[in-house]
């Protein structure tokens, strides 16, 4: 089967649903959220995952799940593979709202144990993507944008038979917070759907305040038990991953150009919404933004998505209304959702979900994203890179660029003499047609979708080029690579937010 | 040119973006940028630049090395053949070292059929005897478009530490910008080294501004857009030039006043060059 972004889909996949192959025309309308009934009962307290993970019921070859909210510093998700390990679980299926770090260590070994059999992720890193390629992982890993893993789950299609939710802090009423303790870590935007839908939840804390706690993420009606470990991990660690500032001239050119964009698209205007990428580039963007915000006394209605310290610094200098913060990326951002009642948590659902109504994502009016490759009809990868090895994550990428009334992607024309503007993009991740401009260091390529917007920016005098010039120009350049043929066998699948298959990896 | 980008010839990717920065002119290094051991590999990468057009040719040059080093010859024979139009050349002490080089031009133009005078020369004076030569070197060839002042070599000679004061660079800044002028030659300022000190640039560059150089060499991309606005004339100074013009259109005579400033010839002439100067600057 070929789907509508011109993908093979098989008709069948070893390890997986039946594929339904993606289609432009999607109706989400049609589409019911599981009805969310609250946990009629106390919660239970332990010291002993062992025995906890006995009473959730859990057997082998169910689902169980984990979030990424304390990124590089989590320990959690390596204590309970191991102690599963140890109770001899057998082909479990891992749901992760994203892992890296540590914690792709940990589930490398339970793998190759044969604890796990399939994963289900946002995105993965090193070693996890090498076993990936190398055909190491029993079943296809399955990866879901934010918003298209919080819809779901919430639909009950991957139902979760226990999830794992590791937390700053938690009362003696069995509230769960990512903002108190010693390890604080902000939002637990993403745990909070599989906190809502699992059969059984356990929190897994290092800290257990007597008295209530002053922020509660998830409240203990979602709770079924806490158990309470020596440490959950490093909050220090918090701000790594994707995180990184960049300070290089390339990136600085491609943020100035991607602003101006912003600054003659008419976007910029008061009550306006914004949300970038965790890339270097799409940071940046956010500096320039400041510094025109207070020069034109602009103020914002929210920004959204992984919170910086940047955008706590643009809240409490006003100009943005609120901040609604799905995973906090450092831990300025963290405190911040502790003591400003303008900094918003929220869930996965309320964030990207296509089957929340009026989701956070389908309210921005400005989105910057980067990606690993562009191509000619403006698909976008943001997994792998043009020789197939994993890169990045899919993220909230699909959400928001299916969302935002503008989508603007920065990315450098080329890496390493590789072209990231291409003829065809190895994966799609997000369809071209919710992506309305490219900016590269070498031109700015609007999609012809968007002849309003190729008309207001060609007015403003901004120097546009066509993507086909543009891949030509950088084709000139670098020379077209040798790409080589597809493999056979699918080791990944990239789903679209409506959970059709969008591309397929193959390795 | 308000500024000019210097590249080291050893590094492809910069070399190949080296012109998306905004700067108005773009120097690629084969001299202090490049070790002794990288020379062979840098002139090859930048003689293959130019020939493969994958840099902008109409607005670069290339810093050879000093003519005391065994390199300067290798330079040339790689780089003229390649179609390259403007030298910049080190450490500029006498007469006779450009008589030298441009002997070497010469013969090379005629080998691979290049017209006569197509090379085109910058001269950096880096040493107290090249400040004290500047204005004797002016005539030495026909090929020299532009003076260069670099500090840095100079200051170490003379036990100055640079960033402490701007005063003791008046003199060589002085003499090298006068001996340019009297020859008709463009005059460029030197580079300021310390990256992260963007109000040390501002000020270094208002004083050369000050001075009488027109533009300035900068290390970094981050530095171009402070000497860009530094060099160009501001709005005032635009506004006051068309307000000179149209004066003297009026009165059509010799001398005239302006809000009590006398309006001569050589104002005239300056108010021109500022609004010749300001319109080339919008016009890129």
């Amino acid at each position: 089967m070929i789907n509508d972004v011109g993908r093979e889909v098989p008709e069948s996949i070893d390890g997986y649903y039946e594929p339904r192959p993606y289609t432009s025309k999607t109706n989400y309308k049609t589409k019911q959220k599981r009805s969310y009934i609250p946990r009629n009962k106390s919660t239970g307290f332990s010291t002993s995952l062992k025995k906890a993970i006995e009473r959730s019921g859990l057997q082998a070859g169910g689902r169980i799940s984990f979030h990424h909210h304390l990124r590089l510093g989590d320990r959690v998700v390596g204590q309970v593979l191991e102690v599963l390990e140890i109770m001899s679980f057998k082909d479990l299926i891992i749901c992760l709202s994203s892992v890296m770090g540590p914690s792709c260590e940990s589930i490398e070994r339970a793998v190759e144990k044969g604890l796990i059999r399939r994963i289900e992720t946002t995105g993965l890193k090193t070693p996890l993507s090498e076993m990936l390629l190398e055909n190491k992982i029993p079943e296809p890993v399955v990866f879901r944008s934010h918003g298209g893993r919080a819809r779901a789950i919430d639909q009950g299609e991957i139902p979760i038979d226990l999830a794992f939710i590791a937390a700053a802090a938690a009362d003696r009423s069995g509230n769960l917070s990512g903002v108190q303790g010693p390890n604080q870590f902000g939002s637990m935007g993403y745990a909070l759907v599989d906190a809502q839908n699992a059969s059984y939840v356990l929190g897994i804390t290092d800290f257990i305040s007597d008295g209530p706690l002053e922020h509660i993420s998830i409240a203990a009606e979602n709770i079924d038990e806490i158990v309470q470990v020596d440490s959950i991990g490093e909050s220090r660690e918090l701000s790594g991953g994707s995180l990184r500032v960049s300070r290089r001239p390339l990136d600085k050119l491609i943020a100035r150009t991607a602003f101006n964009v912003l600054a003659s698209a008419d976007v910029l205007k008061p009550g306006f919404s914004y949300q970038t990428g965790s890339g270097g580039v799409s940071l940046l963007v956010t500096s320039y933004l400041k510094e025109f915000m207070k020069e034109h006394d602009i103020k914002g209605s929210f920004a959204s998505g992984g919170i910086t310290a940047d955008l706590v610094k643009m809240l409490k200098e006003n100009l943005f209304d609120t901040l609604w913060d799905v995973q906090s990326f450092d831990n300025v951002a963290a405190q911040s959702l502790m003591e400003n009642p303008r900094h918003r948590e929220m869930s996965a659902s309320r964030y990207a979900s296509p089957v929340f109504d009026g989701c956070i994502a389908e309210k921005l009016d400005v989105m910057i994203l980067s990606a690993t490759e562009i191509d000619r009809n403006f698909h976008i990868n943001s997994i792998t890179g043009t020789n197939g090895r994993i890169l990045g994550a899919l993220g909230g990428a699909p959400d928001t660029a299916a969302g935002s009334k503008l989508t603007v992607v920065v990315m450098p024309s080329f890496r390493g003499r590789i072209p990231t503007v291409c003829n065809s993009v190895k994966t799609i991740c997000t369809p071209g047609h919710s992506i309305d401009i490219l900016v590269t260091e070498r031109g700015i390529s609007v999609n012809p979708r968007r002849p309003d917007l190729i008309e207001k920016l060609s007015r403003r005098k901004l120097e546009l080029i066509s993507i086909n010039d543009l891949i030509d120009k950088v084709q000139n350049i670098t020379g077209v690579p040798e790409i080589g043929a597809n493999k056979s066998r699918i080791s990944g699948i990239v789903e679209y937010r409506d959970g059709s298959v969008l591309d397929c990896i193959r390795s | 040119m308000r500024s000019w980008l210097y590249c080291p010839g050893n590094r492809p990717k910069m070399m190949i973006n080296a012109h998306l920065y905004g700067a108005d002119g773009l120097v690629f290094d084969l001299e202090d940028s490049v070790s002794e051991e990288q020379k062979d590999e840098a002139r090859i990468l930048v003689t293959q630049a130019f020939i493969e057009k994958t840099i902008p040719s109409g607005i670069s040059a290339v810093r050879i090395n000093s003519v005391e080093t065994e390199h300067w010859k290798k330079d040339l024979e790689s780089l003229i053949p390649s179609g390259v139009c403007t030298i910049r050349i080190p450490k500029v002490e006498t007469s006779e070292q450009i008589q030298t080089i441009c002997n070497l031009i010469s013969s090379l133009e005629k080998e691979n059929n290049i017209n006569e005078g197509f090379v085109t020369l910058q001269c950096i004076f880096e040493t107290p005897i090249g400040v004290e030569n500047a204005f004797k070197i002016g005539n030495s060839s026909p090929r020299i478009r532009s003076y260069s002042f670099g500090a840095e070599d100079y200051c170490a000679m003379l036990g100055i530490n640079r960033g402490v004061s701007l005063l003791p660079l008046d003199y060589p800044r002085s003499r090298i910008a006068s001996a340019a002028a009297a020859f008709g030659y463009r005059a460029y300022d030197t580079v300021w080294g310390f990256l992260n000190d963007p109000e040390g640039l501002t000020r270094d560059s208002e004083r050369g501004k000050s001075l009488g150089f027109e533009g300035k060499s900068v290390i970094h991309p981050d530095q171009i857009e402070i000497v860009n606005s530094i060099f160009s004339p501001t709005t005032e100074e635009i506004k006051i030039a068309r307000l000179i013009l149209e004066k003297a259109e009026i009165t059509q005579s010799g001398a005239s006043k302006l809000k009590g400033r006398m309006i001569d010839r050589p104002v005239i002439l300056r108010a021109k060059k500022l609004i010749e100067k300001s319109e080339s600057f919008n016009d890129q």
